[in-house]
Formats: C-alpha cells, sequence, structure tokens
C-alpha cells in the first residue's frame, strides 16, 4: 500500500459516510485482506472498529450483529449458538485460526466477496438481511440479492447482518479443505424444516467451486419429500446438473463435483437420522 | 503523511511515530521487540503473534496503525532468563524448542489463552496454538508444556 497515505479514526458513523466519498477510499476492520492484497490505488483507510458496530441483539426471533463483531466474540457468544441450532457457531470456528479469528469480522467476510471466506452459504442457507448504509439513507438487503449482484457500492458500509433464529429447522453446514487452516475446496449450508418425516422450505447454499448462491433446482426437488423414501442418487446428480463449477487449478472440476456430491449426501443421511429421533 | 499512535507496549506507555502503511510487526521491530519474528509474511506461520489488547494476532498483517490507543504485550514482557513465565519454563522442561523460531509466537498464543481460560483441555490448547506452525519439534510436547504450565499456575504441582 504504497499509495495510502491517510488514516482515519471517525468517531460516528456520519463521518465515515463523510470519508467514504472521496476517491481511493477503503473501509478497514480486521484489515487481513486489505494487508494481503498490498492494494496500491487505496490512498484513505477509514478503521470502523471503534464505533461500537460490533454488539449482538436478540430481537424477537432474529439476531442483529454488528458488522466489526470479531469471528471469537461470534463463537463465544451464547446467543450466536441459537441461531439455526449452531449453524453460524460452526462456521465461525472453522475459518482460519486463532489470531486470524481474532481480527477477522463478519463484515469484512461479505463486504469483498473473496470465494473463499465461509460465512456467506450461512447467510444464503439461512435467509439472513444485510444492514447497508449510505449518505442517501439505511437499506435492508437479502443474502440471496447482495449475493447476485456482488458488491457495495462507493459510500456504502454495512452495519449489522440480522439472522433469523429458525429454531424449527434442521441445519447444517460443511466446509472441506485439505489442512484445518487451508482455504476451502467447497462450502456448503443447508436448513430445512422436518414434518412428518418430510423435507419441508429446504433452503441449499454453494460457494467456493461456484459463485456464492442458492442451487433452486435442488431445493424443488427435495420439496415435500419424504425424507426415508428419498433418491440420493437422483437428488445428488440433479445437484451436479445444477451447479456451474468454476475453474480452480488445484483439482479438476469432476473431482469438485464429487466432493459437491458426498458432502450433501452426508448432510442429508445426518437430516434423516435425526428425524427418526 | 507521518502520524503518531498511542500505545502501551508490555506495559510501558509509548507514543509512536509511523507512516501510515507500515506494517506493525515492522514498528515493533524497529522499537527494539525482536522477539516478534518476520515468517511467512503473510498471515500464515504465526512466528509474528503478539498479544493485543488481550487476544493473539498476527503483526504482519495488521498495520501499525490498527493498533492505536491498544495494550500490546510481546515475548520481552512476559518473562527473563533468570525468572521465566511458567510457561517458557514448561517449554524447557518438556523439551519442546529446537530451532525455536516459531517459539516467542507460540508462548503469546498460549499466554493469551490460560490468560482468560486458567483450566483449558487439550482441545482448547490445540485450538488456541492453531494458528502457530512448528516444522522442529512437532506439537504435542508443546500442547503438554502448556497444560502444565497451566496447572503450576493454578498453583498445583505437575
Amino acid at each position: 500500500m504504497n499509495q495510502l497515505q491517510k488514516y482515519f479514526y471517525p468517531s460516528s458513523l456520519e463521518e465515515v459516510l463523510n470519508l467514504l466519498t472521496k476517491e481511493s477510499t477503503e473501509i478497514i476492520a480486521g484489515g487481513t485482506h486489505i494487508n494481503i492484497a498490498k492494494n496500491q490505488s487505496i490512498i484513505r483507510l477509514v478503521d470502523i472498529t471503534r464505533l461500537g458496530l460490533n454488539s449482538i441483539k436478540k430481537e424477537h426471533q432474529t439476531v442483529r450483529i454488528g458488522s466489526t463483531t470479531t469471528i471469537t466474540e461470534m463463537i463465544e457468544s451464547l446467543i450466536i449458538r441459537e441461531i439455526g441450532n449452531g449453524i453460524l457457531t460452526k462456521a465461525c470456528q472453522l475459518i482460519g485460526d486463532t489470531p486470524l479469528r481474532n481480527v477477522i469480522t463478519l463484515g469484512g467476510n461479505i463486504a469483498r466477496t473473496y470465494p473463499w471466506v465461509g460465512l456467506p452459504v450461512v447467510l444464503l442457507a439461512l435467509n439472513a438481511e444485510i444492514v447497508i448504509m449510505a449518505q442517501g439513507g439505511t437499506r435492508k438487503v437479502s443474502a440471496i440479492e447482495y449475493f447476485k449482484g456482488g458488491k457495495l457500492m462507493r459510500g456504502e458500509i454495512i452495519t449489522e447482518v440480522i439472522f433469523p433464529i429458525k429454531e424449527d429447522y434442521f441445519c447444517l453446514y460443511e466446509k472441506f479443505s485439505l489442512t484445518t487452516v487451508d482455504y476451502s475446496w467447497l462450502t456448503m449450508a443447508f436448513a430445512a424444516k422436518k414434518e412428518n418425516g418430510r423435507i419441508v422450505d429446504p433452503h441449499l447454499a454453494v460457494s467456493r467451486i461456484t459463485k456464492a448462491q442458492r442451487i433452486t433446482q435442488a431445493e424443488e426437488l427435495l420439496q415435500g419429500k419424504l425424507l426415508s423414501a428419498l433418491d440420493l442418487n437422483e437428488v445428488i446428480s440433479k445437484l451436479k446438473q445444477s451447479v456451474k463449477v468454476v475453474a480452480d487449478y488445484r483439482s479438476s472440476k469432476d473431482y469438485r463435483l464429487h466432493l459437491l456430491g458426498v458432502l450433501f449426501k452426508r448432510i442429508l443421511i445426518e437430516m434423516s437420522q435425526e428425524a427418526d429421533q | 503523511m507521518m502520524r503518531e499512535i498511542n500505545v502501551t507496549i508490555n506495559g510501558e506507555a509509548k507514543v509512536l511515530t509511523i507512516e501510515p502503511n507500515e506494517l506493525l510487526i515492522d514498528i515493533l521491530r524497529r522499537e527494539g521487540y525482536k522477539g516478534v519474528k518476520r515468517g511467512c509474511d503473510e498471515g500464515t506461520c504465526g512466528s509474528c503473534t503478539i498479544i493485543l489488547n488481550g487476544r493473539a494476532v498476527k503483526t504482519c498483517i495488521l498495520l501499525a496503525a490498527q493498533a492505536h490507543k491498544s495494550s500490546i504485550t510481546t515475548i520481552e514482557g512476559i518473562g527473563t532468563r533468570d525468572n521465566p513465565h511458567p510457561l517458557q519454563q514448561a517449554f524447557v522442561d518438556e523439551g519442546t524448542v529446537q530451532c525455536g523460531f516459531c517459539i516467542p509466537g507460540i508462548l503469546l498464543s498460549a499466554k493469551a489463552l490460560l490468560d482468560r481460560n486458567p483450566s483449558p483441555t487439550k482441545d482448547d490448547v490445540k485450538i488456541a496454538l492453531d494458528g502457530n506452525l512448528c516444522r522442529c519439534t512437532g506439537y504435542s510436547g508443546q500442547i503438554k508444556a502448556v497444560l502444565k504450565a497451566a496447572s503450576v499456575m493454578r498453583g498445583g504441582t505437575t
């Protein structure tokens, strides 16, 4: 960051929004990817970690998490364990390593949509809402819409994410990587209700082998199906057809599609076993 | 453009003059805290780990400006050759050190754990040390040493 000339510690959101209107200005919170990227175009950095945007509040059937909450703070939060029967806590535990989790923030994980990050699939599977502030006002965007469009616009800041608790849903997160601290090869999150042994309202999100997205074709196939009579091969084959795999020099598309099938099969088997109890 | 940051390093209040694009590892080493080791320089190996406001962090991927108004602990602040910290003594006793380059970072990750959790399980220790790579002696002795130090610090016998 040879061009970097100024580092600001704003004391209010108004001040942040004002600073963000200037060119070549970026937000910094944990800073892990800004520092790694050695971005040459950034002239001003705006530190948003001193604004109290790290609160975790339970409100009706939702939990509102401030964008600068660190992954470690999220893991330690008892309220967050209630979300999707612990799916968000588990996804957080599988991010990076302890010193990285101590600085990486919720907002940073979704503000720049790097393919290897872990949380987008959880937001997608739970139908979370992202609260984005700009000088013109505040907007709430569904995770589906946000990850479809991709990026924040200039002058915008993510202030919080609203997660539905979904306590009556079966939720599971899967991440595949070669070692616990390696970049992920595939991340997947699934949420669905079990009613009389049937799958109801299934949400399946996949990332890393494709752009973070919901796989609606697979969801439609699963909707209303009896878990005990599920044709796993049919589901997996439909899933593989529905995912457009991006190139990755580390492994072939066939390998990653196979991986996708294996991980989702595990999720469905675990769900059917849970339904039997 | 130069600016000043206020930090407390090992209990001593300091005012440091920095450039906004300087990394925390560079500033600390320039100030003489050579126990902050430069390894991978990309946030992987953990040899540059310090404790920042009670949490272990990697200084090669933090800007020095991010540490403004923070409290920092480096290896120089936790013990001396004559009066080692129980963690340092346990690492010696268990023979966990060969080349030693990763050890300051590992000790600080372990200290950050014990400061919050004086009675960790083996899994707690493994998770706390998961950001620190060692390529000489391996991890089993280190994990044993941390558990031993925890016991000593609780006033128990080893």
